[in-house]
C-alpha cells in the first residue's frame, strides 16, 4: 500500500498533465462567452448607432439607470436559480410593493419612510410565503410563484383601480432620481445590492450551502444540510429584493403604475441566464449576472439607436 | 495462440492523473468465453492510452464508449444505464427506433423484433410492452445486456454485475451468460465477488497496482489462491473473523425501542454501546436502508423510541441528526457526493460551520480536508480534484471523511464496501475499526455475511422489516444469517 505523502496543502487549478490554452478556454467558456458578447455588442453599436449616439457618457448612464431596478431583482433571482428553483412572482411583487407604498402614502397619509419600508416588507412576506409553500408543503416553485405573481399583480390593480398613483414616498424619490455627484443614486443602489449579493454567495457559509443544495439536493440532505431552510431564506431574499426594486422604481418614475413590471419577471430571468447561471442549479454567480444585465441593457438600448 | 481472438490488448497502459491505472497489461478474449477480471477497480475503455488494442485481428482505437459500441464492444456499468420510464422495447431500440415511411415510430415492428430478440437470448418471461420500472434490477440488467447485443455487440464487458443481486438472481444471470457463450459472444466479467468470478469464468486475469499478475484457467484455482494473488505478499486476509472479546463498555449510546414504520419496519429493538460495532444483516428490501434513514432523520418512524445517551430524542431532519452527533454514509455513493465539485468542498460541507463559522475560507477548508485526506488515505491526495474522477473506494473515503472532521457519536454505514475491491474494502474497514477505538458507536448495514462476521460485535438480522435475531459475534455463522433472512 503506497501512501503518497503530501507536505503542504496545495491547490492545482488544473489537474491532469497537459495544460493548453484551448482546453482552458473551453473550460472557461461559460464564464467568458457573455463577456465577449457584451464586448462585440458595444463595438457594433458604437459603430452603427445613428450619429454615434451610442458611445456617449450620457447614453451609458442611461443604460445603467434603466438596468438598475432589473439588477436588484436579478441579484435575488441569481440565488433562486443557483438553488435550482425559479421565482416567477418577482414582477408582481415589485409592482405590489411600489403600489402599496404609494397607496399608503396617499390614502393613509403615513410617513414616507414607513411607506417605503412596508413596501419592501411586502416583498419579504411574499417571499416567505413562497418559501414555506415550496419547502414545507412541497409545491413546485414554478407553480407557487406563478400563483403568487398573479395574486400580487391582482392586488396592485385592485388598490390602484388600474390607474397610476402619482405620488411616491420621498425616500423612494431620492433613491430613484437623486444623484451623488454625476452618478444617479439608483445606479449606486444596484451596485451595492449586487456587491453584497456577490459577497454573500461567494464568501459566506450560507452562500456555499446555496451552491451545494443547488448542485445536489439529495447529497446536501444526506450531508446534514437543512435544504428547506436554505430554500426559504433564498425565496425571502428574492422577494425582498423584488420589493426594494419596486419601491425604488416608483421613485425613478414618480408614480406607482400597476403594469410597469409586466415583462420584468422574464427579463430578469433572461439577464441571469444570459450571464451564464444555470437554470438547473449549482452553477453561476452574481458577477456573471452583472454581465448578463449589461448585455441585455446594451442590446435594448442599442437597437433603438441604429439606423 | 492460433485460435482467433475476439479482442486482444498488448502492453496497454493507462494513466490517470499521476497514477498509472493500467501498466503494460496484456489481455485477450476468445469467442464464447467468459474472462474474469479481478483485483482493481477502474478498468474501462478510455481514449488516451498507450499500447495496442486488436479487435478481431485488426488494430483499432476507440475515441469514446459510443465508438467502442459501434465496433461491437458493449459495456454494462455498475449503475445501470437503462431508462426506467420507457418500455422494454423502447430501451432495446434506444435512440434508433424503426420508423414507417412517413417517419413515425413503427411500434408493431419494434415490439415484435424486440420480443424475438429477447426470446432468442432465452428471456421468455419479459413483456416488451411493459415499462422497465416494473422489473427487478436483475431483469433490467439482462435487458440492458440484450439491448447492447441487439445493437451489434459481440463483446460484453460487465462491471460488477452481481453487486446488487440476490443469490437466486445471480444464478439467473449466470444462466443468461451461458446462453451468450453458446452464441459465441465474448464476456469480460469484472467483479470483486470472487465466488461469482470463479462460478462463471473460463479464465481469470488478476491485476494488482495496474499490473497484470496472472491469467489462469478458472478450474485450476480456488478462492484463497485468488485472494492471495490479488493482495500480493501480504497474508491472505479473506476478512477473517476477529476472535477478540468484545470491548463493549456497557455505556449505551443509541437505543432503539420498538421502532415501527408502516410497510417497512415492524418493531426494531436493539442497543449500540460506546465503541461497539453492530451489524444489521438482511437482503435487499429487508428494511436496512429504511432503518438507517429513520435514525438519520431522512424519514420519520411512525412509532417507537430512539434514545441517544439515555435521552429520548425526536429526530426532526438530517441537520438535526447531524447536530446530535449522528453520521450517515448511504449505500448510494453517487447520490451522496457533489459529483461536479472538488474533494475539499465535499469533505467540509457537513461540518462547514465548525471549520469556518460564517465566512468560508478556502485555506481553512483545504487544511481541514487535507488532514482528512491524509488520515483516510484518499488517492490521489489532491483536495482540488473533482470527486467524480475518483474510484469507488476513494469516493467512499471522501464520504467518510466529511463525517470525521468532528468524530460522531453514532456512525451509520449502509453497505460501506459495496462495489469495492478487496484492498479498498480493507482500507475502509480499518478506518471504521479505528473509530471504534475512539468510542464511536457504529452500525453497519450489509448484505455481506463475511463483512459482518469479521467486524461486528453483534449482528441484528432483518427480514422484511421484522427483527429476526440479535446475536453476539461468536454465535454468528453464514448459515444462520442466510437461514434467517
Amino acid at each position: 500500500m503506497a501512501t503518497q505523502k503530501i507536505t503542504a496543502p496545495k491547490l492545482t487549478k488544473n489537474p491532469g498533465q497537459g495544460m493548453n490554452l484551448a482546453r482552458m478556454f473551453r473550460r472557461q467558456a461559460r464564464a467568458l462567452t457573455p463577456f465577449f458578447t457584451l464586448l462585440i455588442l458595444v463595438i457594433f453599436f458604437s459603430i452603427f448607432s445613428q450619429g454615434h449616439r451610442f458611445a456617449t457618457p450620457e447614453n451609458f448612464r442611461n443604460i445603467l439607470q434603466q438596468a438598475a431596478a432589473l439588477a436588484v431583482m436579478a441579484t435575488g433571482i441569481t440565488y433562486v436559480l443557483l438553488l435550482g428553483e425559479i421565482d416567477l412572482s418577482i414582477g408582481g411583487v415589485a409592482t405590489a410593493s411600489g403600489v402599496i407604498s404609494s397607496w399608503l402614502l396617499v390614502s393613509l397619509n403615513a410617513p414616507g419612510w414607513l411607506c417605503a419600508v412596508i413596501g419592501v416588507l411586502v416583498g419579504v412576506l411574499v417571499g416567505l410565503i413562497n418559501g414555506l409553500v415550496i419547502a414545507k408543503i412541497g409545491v413546485p416553485s414554478f407553480m407557487t410563484t406563478l400563483a403568487m405573481g398573479t395574486v400580487t399583480t391582482g392586488l396592485a390593480v385592485f388598490l390602484t383601480k388600474g390607474r397610476p398613483i402619482f405620488d411616491v414616498p420621498e425616500v423612494a424619490a431620492t433613491l430613484g432620481t437623486g444623484t451623488l455627484g454625476p452618478i444617479p443614486i439608483i445606479i449606486l443602489v444596484a451596485i451595492v445590492v449586487m456587491f453584497l449579493g456577490w459577497l454573500v454567495a461567494r464568501y459566506t457559509r450560507f452562500g456555499r450551502y446555496v451552491y451545494m443544495v443547488g448542485g445536489s439536493r439529495e447529497a446536501a440532505q444526506l450531508s446534514g444540510v437543512n435544504s428547506k431552510n436554505i430554500t426559504i431564506a433564498v425565496m425571502v431574499i428574492s422577494g425582498m429584493l423584488a420589493g426594494l426594486a419596486g419601491v425604488v422604481n416608483t421613485g425613478r418614475l414618480g408614480s406607482a403604475n400597476p403594469d410597469i413590471f409586466k415583462d420584468a419577471t422574464l427579463d430578469t430571468i433572461a439577464c441571469v441566464v444570459l450571464g451564464g447561471t444555470s437554470l438547473f442549479g449549482g452553477v453561476g454567480s452574481v458577477a456573471s449576472t452583472g454581465i448578463g444585465l449589461l448585455v441585455f441593457g446594451v442590446l435594448k438600448n442599442g437597437l433603438n439607436l441604429v439606423y | 495462440m492460433n485460435e482467433e481472438m475476439l479482442l486482444e490488448l498488448r502492453g496497454v497502459s493507462k494513466r490517470f492523473g499521476a497514477t498509472l491505472a493500467l501498466d503494460q497489461v496484456d489481455f485477450d478474449l476468445r469467442p464464447g468465453e467468459v474472462h474474469g477480471l479481478v483485483g482493481e477497480n477502474g478498468a474501462g475503455y478510455h481514449s488516451e492510452h498507450e499500447g495496442d488494442i486488436i479487435l478481431r485481428g485488426k488494430k483499432v482505437r476507440f475515441s469514446s464508449t459510443r465508438d467502442a459500441l459501434a465496433q461491437g464492444i458493449g459495456m454494462i456499468y455498475q449503475e445501470l444505464s437503462v431508462i426506467k420510464t420507457l418500455t422494454v422495447a423502447e430501451n432495446i431500440f434506444l435512440g434508433d427506433p424503426p420508423v414507417t415511411k412517413v417517419g413515425i415510430v413503427n411500434w408493431a415492428r419494434m415490439n415484435r423484433e424486440a420480443d424475438e430478440h429477447l426470446k432468442q437470448l432465452g428471456l421468455h418471461n419479459v413483456n416488451v410492452r411493459t415499462e422497465l420500472s416494473n422489473y427487478t434490477v436483475a431483469t433490467r440488467q439482462m435487458i440492458e445486456i440484450a439491448s447492447v447485443i441487439f445493437s451489434g455487440a459481440d463483446i460484453i464487458i460487465m462491471d460488477e454485475p452481481t453487486s446488487a443481486l440476490s443469490h437466486n438472481e445471480v444464478e439467473r444471470l449466470f444462466d443468461f451468460i451461458r446462453v451468450l457463450k453458446s452464441q459465441k459472444k465474448g464476456v469480460v466479467f469484472i467483479s470483486h465477488f470472487l465466488d461469482d468470478v470463479l462460478g462463471i469464468s473460463d479464465r481469470i486475469t488478476v491485476l494488482r497496482n495496474g499490473k497484470k499478475v496472472m491469467t489462469v484457467n478458472a478450474k485450476e484455482v480456488n478462492k484463497p489462491y485468488l485472494t492471495t494473488a490479488i493482495l500480493g505478499k501480504q497474508d491472505s486476509v479473506e476478512l477473517v473473523r476477529r476472535v477478540q472479546p468484545t470491548k463493549k463498555t456497557d455505556t449505551p449510546v443509541l437505543e432503539i425501542r420498538n421502532l415501527h414504520r408502516s410497510r417497512f419496519l415492524h418493531g426494531i429493538n436493539f442497543t449500540v454501546s460506546k465503541g461497539e460495532i453492530v451489524g444489521v444483516f438482511g437482503s435487499m428490501g429487508a428494511g436496512k436502508t429504511q432503518l438507517a434513514e429513520c435514525l438519520f432523520g431522512v424519514v420519520r418512524a411512525d412509532e417507537g423510541e430512539i434514545r441517544l445517551d439515555n435521552k429520548l430524542v425526536k429526530i426532526r431532519n438530517t441537520s438535526h441528526a447531524k447536530q446530535m452527533g449522528i453520521a450517515y454514509v448511504p449505500a448510494n455513493r453517487q447520490a451522496t457526493l457533489f459529483q461536479g465539485n472538488e474533494i475539499y468542498k465535499n469533505i467540509t460541507i457537513s461540518h462547514l460551520g465548525n471549520i469556518c463559522p460564517n465566512f468560508v475560507k478556502q485555506t481553512l477548508e483545504v487544511v481541514a480536508a487535507t488532514s482528512q485526506i491524509k488520515s483516510l488515505g484518499v488517492r490521489p491526495p489532491d483536495p482540488s480534484r473533482v470527486v467524480a474522477s475518483l474510484s469507488g473506494g476513494n469516493q467512499q473515503k471522501v464520504v467518510l471523511a466529511k463525517w470525521l472532521t468532528i468524530p460522531p457519536k453514532v456512525l451509520l454505514l449502509n453497505d460501506p464496501t459495496r462495489g469495492m475491491d478487496v484492498g479498498a474494502k480493507q482500507e475502509v474497514m480499518e478506518i471504521v475499526e479505528g473509530l471504534r477505538e475512539k468510542g464511536v458507536a457504529t452500525i453497519i448495514f450489509s448484505t455481506e455475511p463475511e463483512l459482518l462476521m469479521a467486524y461486528a460485535d453483534r449482528v441484528v438480522i432483518l427480514n422484511r422489516g421484522h427483527q429476526m435475531a440479535d446475536l453476539p459475534n461468536q454465535d454468528v455463522t453464514k448459515d444462520i444469517l442466510l437461514s434467517y433472512s
